[in-house]
């Protein structure tokens, strides 16, 4: 889905809160998030990409997806005629033919050495932090961006083709193992999936 | 019905910086234009200002007694002068509003002025719930700006002084007043009025006690007020320019109360007291 703020008469922010004039009449009032998701959204933009911006601007919400929290808000706002919604450009499916894997924010995370990665899920209190060696230093490291955005959505064949590659190895051979081993850092705060 | 003959008379009649030019036809023309001078002695010969048209206004004993309006309210046509007298003091407001929308922050409100100061109070509210009322009540001691309709530009309010409908004691409808047959005062001539405070009335039937005040958040206030301003969306800039209004003048009010004399003391402490 594809999300589009609508022409607007005029907007102003006060106190942390915004107040936007549309332009055929209606106040409407809108929190932070919403705000940023009409400034956000000034020009066309992906609700995968509008989400990963809105998790980096205020972390991740409670008890449901990025994505799905800001689907709804997304179609709350289009419902107010504040944006509207579209369907992605045909033969263009939003997340391609793979799952996307990504890490989480609120994983942290330092790389200490070239081959020693050390990982924390800050959403689980009381647990330690564990190192990740080896090929699963190099797994962590594909999937850290390498622009401003340090958790961005990565394909999963994107990650499959650096492990083959750094191993020597075919895409086939290290299949299975890799993908168990990106299941394992999901079930342990760590990662996001997001299938195809 | 007979279509209007050249105009005998033509009267000019302005306010909120628009004018619109009345031509008078008809048997009774004559009596006609004299009522529209009487009761629009505060709005002729306007400055110059937005053209918002042409109305034509005729009276005569061959039609019928309702005036009946054309489609454009461009014409009005009857046998009954108070009531074609009613109808032109709408057709009017209606037509300088439709001049004036996206130029200036237009509300639904009376506006009365301190006569040493300029410093007017701007109360909005919705039609039929005491803007009149009000008017009256204080409009003897305060310069009279207008009962309705309120245009303000920056923090500029311009006035526009019309005939007041007003229900007589015993008769069924609403008949047209001028502000000088009910005695109102007028502000110092060539005096800019600009807004001191922006108050929203809640006239309130059940309300006892003194008059209940609030200051009302910014987004309260301009909710508020877009809520009496059936074209703020067509004003550049609008939220801006509210916020900057409100930011000038001070917090809006929120006012609950039922008598309007009980008023006194918050007109007075918000824009004096005129000597």
């Amino acid at each position: 889905m594809r999300v589009r703020t609508k022409p607007y008469a005029d907007l102003i922010d006060e106190g942390g809160e915004t107040l936007l004039l549309r332009s055929e009449g209606g106040l409407i009032r809108l929190g932070p998030v919403g705000a940023a998701i009409v400034e956000l959204s000034a020009n066309t933009i992906d609700l995968d990409a509008l989400a990963c911006a809105l998790e980096r601007r205020f972390g991740s919400p409670d008890g449901i997806s990025a994505i799905a929290a800001v689907d709804a808000m997304a179609r709350e706002l289009a419902e107010q005629d504040v944006v509207e919604l579209g369907e992605d450009p045909a033969g263009r499916p939003a997340w391609g033919d793979h799952p996307h894997w990504r890490i989480r924010h609120d994983a942290a995370f330092t790389q200490t050495t070239p081959d020693r990665v050390v990982v924390l899920p800050l959403r689980r209190p009381g647990e330690s932090p564990r190192a990740l060696l080896g090929s699963g230093a190099a797994i962590w490291r594909v999937l850290v961006g390498g622009g401003a955005d340090l958790r961005p959505w990565v394909p999963e064949a994107t990650v499959l083709a650096a492990v083959a590659s750094a191993h020597g190895e075919t895409v086939e051979s290290i299949r299975d193992d890799t993908l168990a081993f990106l299941r394992h850092l999901a079930e342990d705060g760590l990662l996001d999936v997001r299938e195809a | 019905m007979e279509t209007p003959s050249a105009p005998v008379d033509r009267v000019v009649v302005g306010g909120i910086g628009a004018s619109v030019h009345l031509a008078v036809t008809g048997q009774r023309a004559g009596e006609l234009a004299a009522s529209l001078r009487t009761l629009w002695s505060r709005c002729l010969d306007p400055a110059q200002g937005v053209d918002a048209g042409r109305l034509d206004l005729h009276l005569d004993d061959a039609l019928p007694t309702q005036p009946a309006a054309s489609r454009t309210h461009s014409t009005l046509a009857g046998a009954d002068l108070g009531a074609l007298l009613t109808a032109a003091t709408q057709a009017v407001t209606y037509a300088l509003i439709q001049a004036q929308i996206g130029n200036l922050l237009l509300l639904h409100a009376c506006a009365l002025s301190n006569p040493d100061t300029g410093r007017g109070l701007v109360c909005v509210a919705a039609g039929g719930t005491g803007k009149t009322t009000l008017t009256r009540t204080f409009g003897t001691r305060y310069g009279y700006l207008t009962d309705e309709t309120v245009a303000i530009d920056g923090d500029r309010i311009l006035p526009y002084p019309k005939p007041l409908s007003v229900r007589d004691p015993g008769a069924p409808t609403k008949s047209e007043h001028a502000p000088d047959a009910l005695g109102l005062r007028a502000p110092r001539p060539h005096q800019e009025q600009h807004v001191g405070r922006l108050v929203l009335l809640d006239r309130d039937d059940t309300h006892a006690g003194a008059p209940e005040v609030t200051e009302l958040g910014l987004f309260d206030a301009i909710s508020g007020l877009a809520e009496q301003s059936s074209s703020l969306y067509r004003l550049p800039h609008a939220l801006h320019a509210c916020r900057d209004l409100i930011d000038a003048t001070g917090p809006v009010l929120s006012v609950r109360y039922r008598e309007a004399a009980s008023l006194q003391p918050l007109v007075a402490d918000l824009i004096g007291t005129p000597s």
